[in-house]
């Protein structure tokens, strides 16, 4: 059959019905597109006659469907997907650029050392001052009970 | 059989091009399974039909920035790859086996393989590895991959009507390689 054969075609013959059924298999539907509408026609004029054909190759499509396809080992999965480009939902442009230049990269790595630094100096020296403020406001006890004493005194 | 014409993996090709990772791994989970039923019919050798599948995929990820939408369809373009991949290590056995041929196994499955196989996939497969090449092909093709006849025929560089021909003597050496089978 040429690839336009059948799509000017309004019936096949017999021997064609079943020359199609031993190439493509009991099910009309896997049969070349333009001789199934021609084939499902004959199918309505002869019933039986069609099924029987079909049913042979029916037969042999079902064994041959019983050989399931291979299964997808996690591995292998895990390995194509690891095959892949860089995925770029990950990171932008700039940060693959960025990330990419190795002279960028040190750069960006002795920044973030010296801002690290930076905050705990100005953390250590803050948290200094404001234990020293606490310290100041924490009067010794003996003043507060003088004190309390006083006012007692003043009432 | 599917369709000719639109390329119903197009949208998903484009975004594998830009990096998508959704489009990669949607990819992988639709074809991996389709590339490695593919290269196991064909070579009938579990660790092989796996290389052969993540080697078409190493050359998909190539492929796909550079796609042309309109240049047909990327699922065909893959089996063709995968059937060259395929082809090359059945020559590659064919050359070793007349090499070295006292020291190598026969590859091809015989009768007696078949009665011995466990259960209808075993029996199925072994018969399916005795087929000529070609005949497997295109069974391989048209009823396990689903490809139209036009699809295969351009696949195996051949004319439909080569395809038909070479379907029937598939379908009629598995018949009678299955007949016991069948009766039972």
């Amino acid at each position: 059959m040429s690839p336009l054969r059948g799509h000017d075609m309004t019936e096949i013959s017999w021997a064609r019905f079943e020359s199609l059924a031993t190439t493509y298999g009991g099910d009309i539907g896997r049969w070349p597109v333009a001789e199934r509408e021609p084939a499902k026609a004959l199918t309505l004029a002869d019933p039986i006659r069609a099924r029987e054909i079909l049913a042979a190759e029916a037969e042999l499509d079902a064994l041959l469907d019983g050989a399931p396809a291979a299964m997808v080992s996690d591995a292998l999965r895990e390995r194509v997907l690891a095959s892949a480009p860089r995925l770029r939902d990950r990171t932008n442009g700039w940060t693959r650029w960025l990330t990419s230049t190795p002279i960028l990269t040190g750069a960006a790595a002795a920044a973030a050392c010296a801002g690290l630094m930076f905050g705990v100096l100005m953390t250590r020296d803050a948290v200094s001052a404001a234990h020293q403020e606490a310290l100041s406001n924490i009067a010794p006890a003996e003043t507060i009970l003088s004190a309390e004493t006083s006012e007692e005194r003043t009432i | 059989m599917k369709a000719a014409g639109i390329d119903p993996d197009e949208d998903l090709v484009r975004r594998i091009g830009a990096g998508d990772h959704g489009a990669i791994r949607s990819f992988v989970a639709l074809k991996l399974p389709r590339m490695l039923a593919l290269a196991r019919r064909m070579l009938s050798d579990p660790i092989e039909a796996e290389d052969v599948a993540q080697e078409v995929f190493v050359r998909a990820w190539r492929q796909a920035p550079n796609w042309k939408p309109g240049a047909g369809k990327f699922d065909t373009w893959m089996h063709r790859v995968a059937l060259n991949l395929c082809y090359d290590r059945l020559r590659r056995r064919r050359e070793d086996l007349t090499d070295d041929p006292p020291d190598m196994p026969d590859l091809s499955p015989n009768a007696e393989q078949l009665l011995q196989s466990r259960d209808t996939a075993s029996q199925v497969e072994v018969a399916l590895g005795a087929l000529p090449p070609r005949q497997r092909e295109a069974i391989v093709l048209c009823h396990y991959q689903e490809l139209s006849n036009i699809e295969a025929a351009e696949l195996m560089g051949v004319s439909v009507e080569a395809v038909e021909s070479l379907l029937a003597r598939a379908r009629r050496a598995l018949r009678s390689a299955l007949a016991d089978l069948a009766r039972n």
